[in-house]
């Protein structure tokens, strides 16, 4: 579903972030992305979703080739990603409810469809109750929940998750993981870049990086 | 239409009334020089009747000659209506104002010519001096005296005055393209986040640009609104006053108004001026949330 092949990325001014990368993700996986800080994991999402393009080697997505596609394109493919951010990327100036609204609107939802939809995934993180919160009087846990309630929405069929526990503790931060470990069951492929070392029963497949060199897979 | 353009544009109830002000004030200026303009025009086209042609003939025209230059007169139809005026009707009359009398006859001989008074119905210049042209050719006169000068001067003044009107109505154009397309520039600024986001998440170019090209429609609807309302005001306010005038001296002058159609021409190209330069300035500021 996913393939890289001898992918590099380079930022303007910058030493290479990724170098050399070949894999695979099937669908259904449930992958992690592991290494320390500055390793090349969030880039290494961006290209999956093409948020940012490849200096070198090609990235096949579903059949196509995502590094050579047009700009017209980009936001078609987008759209197939439920997307969480590290920094959550809310709108603090519209409440929970227009946040998880704006990803239908983008993908056109039919407009009597949107409010049951929003309902619907918001009582899935659990936060029916606080629709009409602005994001701001959430906690920390909830507003990262709210991002994930914001990338399930249009119900991809992949989730792209970057560093979902940073600064939770142990307790929130495993109901944070059981929520994606439920996605995951219903058949969608989970892709979570973490640097800490995950601790899960399911069966899955890790990526470890360094440096932005692909060190190991685990867990074909 | 309106209400949802309001919903969905990002722009603020303050923010968009300012807006409304500077671009109707703007749209004000020419469109109240034009209007000027038209009713020196129609007031030059009211006074054409009074401008006149005076044709003289020759001494020995025979009285032939004179009823063929009469039907000619006749056929003519840039002529109003005209008169003719006898050598011998005037010559005594002259010759009192003078203070000659039948007893010492300062001139034994009247040196006066026949004449014909026209009156065109037209200020045109060409059908003018296309009228002179024929008359010149006509058998039997000996000067023909144009007293339309100052009309023709008048004309090309107004001519003159719309070009300037033109040239201005330019410059407040790209002037107003300059203010709503920084204030649309603005506006994006101060949603760059929900940009970002939305293009992160999918969004297409026109998705984003929508909210602001509303801003825009709505920037360039008000406006309009405001200067063709406005205008009406000024119009209805003056030919008020005119009539209590009117009422004191008899006289009879009305402002014209414009027409319908040209107050919706305002308010199209009020709208027009915004939603380009709305456009220009959204496609300026997405040009960064492109990626590389
Ligand atoms: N937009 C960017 N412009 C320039 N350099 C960047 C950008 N994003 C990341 N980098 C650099 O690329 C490297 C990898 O970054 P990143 O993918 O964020 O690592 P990680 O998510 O593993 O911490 C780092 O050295 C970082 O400084
Ligand atoms: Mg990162």
């Amino acid at each position: 579903m996913i393939k890289f092949d001898r992918v590099h990325k380079r930022y303007p001014g910058n030493l290479e972030a990724l170098q050399n990368i070949t894999f695979e993700i099937s669908s259904g996986d449930l992958v992690f992305v592991t290494g320390p800080s500055g390793a090349g994991k969030s880039t290494l999402l961006k290209l999956i979703a093409a948020i940012e393009t490849p200096t070198h080697g090609t990235i096949i997505f579903e059949n196509k080739n995502i590094s050579q596609i047009k700009s017209s394109a980009i936001p078609y493919v987008r759209r197939k990603f439920g997307l969480v951010f590290q920094d959550h990327k809310l709108l603090y100036d519209r409440n929970c409810y227009e946040n998880i609204a704006l990803p239908l609107e983008i993908n056109e939802v039919n407009g009597g469809d949107i409010r049951g939809r929003v309902r619907a995934a918001l009582d899935k993180v659990g936060l029916l109750s606080k629709e009409k919160l602005m994001p701001i009087s959430l906690s920390g846990g909830e507003q990262q929940r709210l991002a994930i309630a914001r990338a399930i929405v249009c119900r991809p069929s992949i989730l792209l998750i970057d560093e979902p526990t940073g600064n939770l503790d142990k307790k929130h931060a495993d109901e944070i993981m059981n929520l994606f470990y439920n996605f995951h069951e219903l058949g969608v492929t989970v892709i979570i870049a973490t640097h800490e070392i995950p601790i899960t029963s399911k069966k899955n497949k890790q990526l470890y990086l360094e440096e932005g060199n692909l060190i190991k897979i685990t867990g074909q | 239409m309106f209400l949802i353009a309001l919903q969905r544009s990002h722009a603020s109830l303050m923010s968009t009334l300012m807006m409304f002000l500077v671009i109707g004030i703007t749209l004000i200026l020419p469109s109240l020089s034009f209007l000027v303009v038209q009713n020196l025009k129609s007031f030059s086209q009211n006074i054409q009747h009074e401008s006149q042609i005076s044709i003289f003939l020759k001494k020995d025209t025979s009285i032939e000659t004179r009823n063929k230059i009469e039907r000619e007169l006749k056929g003519r139809p840039e002529i109003n209506s005209y008169h003719f005026v006898k050598k011998e009707d005037v010559w005594p009359k002259l010759q009192k104002s003078l203070g000659f009398n039948d007893s010492n006859h300062g001139l034994s001989e009247n040196p006066l010519p026949d004449a014909f008074f026209i009156s065109p119905n037209t200020v045109n210049p060409v059908e003018i001096s296309g009228l002179k042209l024929f008359l010149d050719k006509l058998e039997g006169i000996d000067q023909i005296i144009m007293d339309t000068e100052w009309v023709k001067k008048l004309n090309s003044i107004l001519q003159l005055a719309n070009k300037a009107i033109l040239l201005a109505s330019i410059l407040l154009a790209s002037m107003l393209t300059v203010v709503i397309g920084n204030t649309i520039h603005l506006q994006m600024t101060s949603h760059h986040e929900e940009i970002e986001l939305s293009k992160l998440i999918g969004a297409t170019n026109s998705f984003i640009r929508r909210p602001f090209l509303y801003s825009g429609f709505i920037y360039g609807l008000g406006g309009g609104l405001t200067a063709a309302i406005v205008l009406k005001l000024i119009v209805i306010f003056i030919n008020q006053t005119i009539v209590e005038v009117e009422a004191l001296y008899g006289t009879q002058f009305i402002i014209i108004d414009l027409s319908l159609l040209q107050y919706l021409l305002i308010i199209i190209s009020s709208i027009l001026i915004a939603v380009i330069a709305s456009f220009i300035s959204i496609n300026q500021s997405m040009k960064k949330y492109d990626i590389s």
